[in-house]
């Protein structure tokens, strides 16, 4: 019988499903997308981010787990601040200042936080304009302004977000109107005679009674809640004298403010006289403002006419409180959205708008309504705010109602509590990793008559998402490049604590692969769309280990081998990462025939002299046959020069050229049923290797038997 | 790679001698070094200080000292101290220092002088101004108005683009004898601490 051959130019991505396509893989793992052919390359690795080899894994020698890893950048890439958590440490990573020479040093932004338990996400970032906003729900949070960096004095630009007290009071000197004082501090300054300065009638004998207030004000432009009022100054203005009917002029102390504060705004009453009323019924004024945060006095000499605008209300900025747990932060319609803590999951609080520190009372948005769980994360895309929670999927955007925002829901019943395995794709939309740890894409448009969904898209991947170790979905993380056209996610599988699974969506192509071995705790992608990765393990008691942040490249390394050489140490790039292909079980025409494999010619781009060994399944087994050794050369032509074969100055360079390696499939010892060779129903073809390759698609060539399967047996 | 930085390729051993694999790492770099470099954008994630030669990206010098031209110090005969007298200056610009830059490259220079003066008022009827000008390559790149104060401190700023090498000139124009009440042989007008700041940052 003449033999069948079955084309697959095209070699598609993994689908773990039964019933696949025959283009498809059952197993591809560690590979990256070749753009210019499609194939699937195993040029992929990862190496430490300090290349230099003789600072081992420096400034992450003694460091722990990778907890946060975040990358900010600012003006076009010009600024660039890496942020690494490790052992309840915030740190940045300093490569850009010092004399000639110097290594990559870490600065510690802030140590003593809270280290976050296995089943937590950690630490959270959100940049707002020229602050990156840093929080965990167990430490205040805080705003890290990155620039400028003082070389010679080490502080570092952190301030605390919002306010955690009200200010304190003003305190007012006494107006001595028969200087000197008798006692206690006051002040004996005359105003002007006009209109203009001074504070008190100039009526004679009149009662004069003041008090003050005082806000903050940082340099994101937003304002303190405003103080306790002052204490009471009062005065009787002199009917005789040389200071009949003058005005008068009076003294604050004023407190100072955290750090981060740029000027203290000054409110005050206008004359109470001899109405000493309620200090709630009293009208406040702003009357001026100290444009520093190291002047302790001022000097208030405006008149009552001058007053004109209120003081801020109560409500109009109020002290973080329950804010000051939050977890999650992101920025939407202008605003800093935070979101709460186990114990007060359910809400929302918004800033005003272009204001990070300064929050309104009454700005606040209840989600728990509804039966979907704790907010488990904030996303903000389009135009709209996506509230992540344990069981559903929110969507919170502009309205007409009074409170200028609505919640909708998106999806009920399926939520999502991995806040870092979420990442915006170009032309695809929104993926995240539900809580079923299963990824879901959220698409479309709410204007215009577009159409919001959020559709399951990781059927492919029913076998290796099993694995996720639900329990500690939270410690999931996920990110795109754009230069490697990939979305990927690396979570906690077989019952790790720590990720050690990743699965990627190959964007150009929607085909996915898997990474194992890739010990990434925290991703983050630079600007350039480099990729890099916080390690998972780190150091624990024994030296020059693996730790520290490692940037995937298409080297084949799985990072770093240190060796000794006498007295020193440097690192060597260590042996390559195992790259895998499987092929989909191939049972062309009818289940049961069975067929004889003649070969399987792989399509590949020529690497040279590394050689691939296929191996070869049947029937679903687990052991296959492996077949000897090929080069990845072409078969009919001359090989191509290759390192080792090439003299310098004459040779020429060589690039890959598309080739068919033609491989006779083994036809084993025996031809019987349950063996390693023979005929068989299904086959399956695969190259696990850690030498380069590039396999574009495949052809496999059969022989139908004239026999099927034994009828089926029954119980013994 | 994307940064030129980290690995873009590798060569293996018995693998082909790639071209498009060597070119990539090499282009990275090479790549890197032209557009993502320059006196705006020295990223901090790609170089550090081991990396730079001194001057590659800017040079400053700072020249103190300036003072009023020692031809015009004179204290007529009578006086304790020196400054301009009359019977040396008659009025109009006068090239007080002259500063030679080299090593600079096409770029923008960043210049600064900060001085203070004195002027002897002698009478109300006949009052004196001093007004200073910098010039770059003979072009007045920064003036000043008339200071008629005593004693004072006069600032200049400017920031202009240069080609390479050049001079920078000081100059100031004090106001003109006047004949009914200035007497040529005492000093009316000194300058000293001048300060030159220059920068120049490269394109």
């Amino acid at each position: 019988m003449d033999a069948i051959v079955q084309n697959n130019r095209k070699l598609g991505g993994l689908d773990e499903r039964r019933i696949a396509d025959a283009a498809s893989c059952t197993r591809l793992v560690n590979v990256t997308r070749d753009r210019r052919t499609g194939g699937w390359s195993s040029r992929i690795g990862y190496e430490k981010f300090d290349p230099l080899p003789d600072v081992l894994y420096a400034p992450w020698a003694t460091s722990g787990k990778c907890d946060a890893l975040y990358v900010w950048d600012r003006h076009g890439g010009a600024q660039q601040w890496i942020l690494w958590e490790s052992g309840g440490t915030l740190s940045y990573v300093q490569d850009f200042a010092g004399a000639a020479g110097t290594a990559v040093t870490l600065r510690t932004i802030q140590s003593g936080r809270t280290a976050p338990a296995p089943g937590e996400p950690g630490t959270s970032f959100c940049p707002f304009g020229r602050d990156l906003v840093v929080l965990n729900g167990y430490d205040a949070p805080l705003r890290f302004r990155g620039w400028p960096v003082m070389q010679n004095n080490p502080s570092v630009p952190v301030y605390p977000l919002g306010w955690a007290n009200v200010p304190a009071a003003p305190f007012a000197w006494g107006v001595d109107v028969a200087p000197p004082a008798t006692s206690g501090k006051s002040v004996s300054i005359v105003a002007d005679g006009s209109t203009e300065y001074g504070l008190g009638s100039a009526t004679d004998g009149a009662l004069n009674t003041y008090r003050w207030k005082v806000a903050f004000r940082t340099d994101t432009g937003s304002t303190s809640p405003v103080s306790a009022a002052s204490n009471t100054v009062q005065w009787v203005t002199p009917a005789a004298g040389t200071y009949q009917g003058k005005r008068w002029v009076a003294y604050l102390e004023v407190p100072l403010g955290p750090d981060g504060t740029v000027a203290r705004d000054i409110y005050r009453t206008k004359n109470l006289g001899s109405t000493d009323g309620e200090l709630a019924d009293e009208v406040y004024y702003y009357c001026g403002t100290i444009p520093n945060n190291a002047e302790k006095g001022y000097y208030d000499h405006w008149s009552d006419a001058q007053l004109a605008s209120e003081a801020p209300g109560a409500d109009d900025s109020v002290v973080l409180g329950p804010r000051a747990a939050c977890r999650f932060a992101a920025e939407y319609d202008g605003c800093l959205w935070l979101s709460g803590n186990s114990s007060s999951g359910g809400r929302l609080w918004k800033s005003v708008a272009g204001r990070i520190d300064q929050f309104r009372a009454l700005d606040v948005y209840d989600v728990a309504s509804r039966d979907s769980g704790e907010v488990t994360g904030l996303f903000a895309t389009r135009n709209y705010l996506l509230v992540l929670r344990e069981r559903g999927i929110d969507m919170l955007r502009r309205s007409s109602s009074a409170s200028g925002y609505e919640v909708w829901p998106l999806l009920g019943g399926a939520g999502c509590i991995s806040p870092r395995a979420i990442a915006q794709v170009p032309q695809i939309g929104v993926i995240y990793m539900g809580a079923d740890a299963a990824f879901y894409l959220i698409s479309g448009a709410v204007d215009g008559g577009g159409t919001l969904s959020v559709t399951p898209i990781s059927d492919e991947l029913c076998g290796t998402l099993e694995r996720a170790n639900v329990s500690l979905l939270s410690r999931a993380v996920a990110c795109y490049s754009p230069f490697w056209r990939e979305f990927q996610c690396h979570f906690p599988a077989d019952g790790s604590d720590r990720n050690n699974l990743g699965v990627v969506l190959h964007t150009d192509v929607g085909a996915w692969s898997t990474r194992e071995g890739w010990p990434v705790g925290a991703l983050a992608v630079t600007l350039e769309g480099d990729i890099l990765f916080g390690h998972t393990e780190g150091y624990t008691s024994t030296a020059r280990v693996p730790s520290g942040i490692f940037v995937q490249v298409p080297r084949q390394c799985a990072g770093h081998t240190v060796v000794q050489d006498g007295q020193d140490y440097t690192t060597i790039y260590a042996d390559p990462l195992t790259s895998t292909i499987r092929s989909a079980w191939l049972a062309p025409g009818d289940a049961a025939q069975k067929l004889t494999p003649l070969y399987v010619d792989l399509h590949i781009e020529t690497m040279g002299n590394p050689t691939l060994a296929l191996v070869v399944y049947r029937d679903g087994n687990y052991t296959g046959v492996t077949h000897p050794e090929v080069v990845q050369q072409r078969a009919d032509h001359i090989d191509q020069q290759v390192y080792g074969t090439m003299v310098l100055g004459s040779g020429v360079g060589e690039a890959p050229m598309p080739a068919v390696l033609r491989i006779a499939v083994h036809p084993g010892d025996a031809e019987g049923t349950g063996q390693t060779g023979g005929a068989a129903s299904m086959l399956a073809w695969e190259v696990s290797t850690d030498a380069p390759f590039l396999i574009t698609g495949y052809s496999f060539a059969y022989q139908p038997k004239d026999w099927t399967l034994p009828a089926a047996r029954r119980p013994q | 790679m994307s940064n030129g930085k980290f690995s873009a390729g590798e060569a293996r051993a018995t693998g082909l001698v790639d071209v498009a694999d060597a070119n990539r790492q090499y282009n990275a770099l090479v790549g890197r070094l032209h557009g993502g470099l320059d006196r705006t954008n020295a990223e901090s994630n790609w170089i550090n200080r081991s990396h730079l030669v001194d001057y590659a990206l800017q040079k400053v010098q700072v020249t103190n000292g300036i003072e009023l031209a020692s031809a015009l110090q004179d204290n007529g005969g009578t006086a304790e101290f020196n400054g301009l007298c009359y019977d040396d200056y008659g009025g109009e610009w006068y090239p007080n220092s002259s500063l030679s830059l080299t090593g600079l490259k096409e770029g923008m220079l960043h210049i600064e002088f900060s001085s203070c003066y004195w002027i002897r008022s002698v009478d109300i009827a006949a009052p004196k101004a001093v007004r200073w000008r910098l010039l770059w390559d003979g072009q007045v790149v920064a003036s000043t108005g008339e200071h008629f104060l005593d004693y004072g401190n006069i600032y200049l700023c400017a920031d202009i683009p240069v080609a390479g090498d050049g001079t920078l000139s000081l100059e100031f124009s004090f106001t003109s004898m006047d004949t009914t009440y200035d007497v040529t042989s005492i000093p009316h007008f000194y300058f000293w601490g001048g300060s030159l700041l220059t920068r120049g940052v490269w394109r």
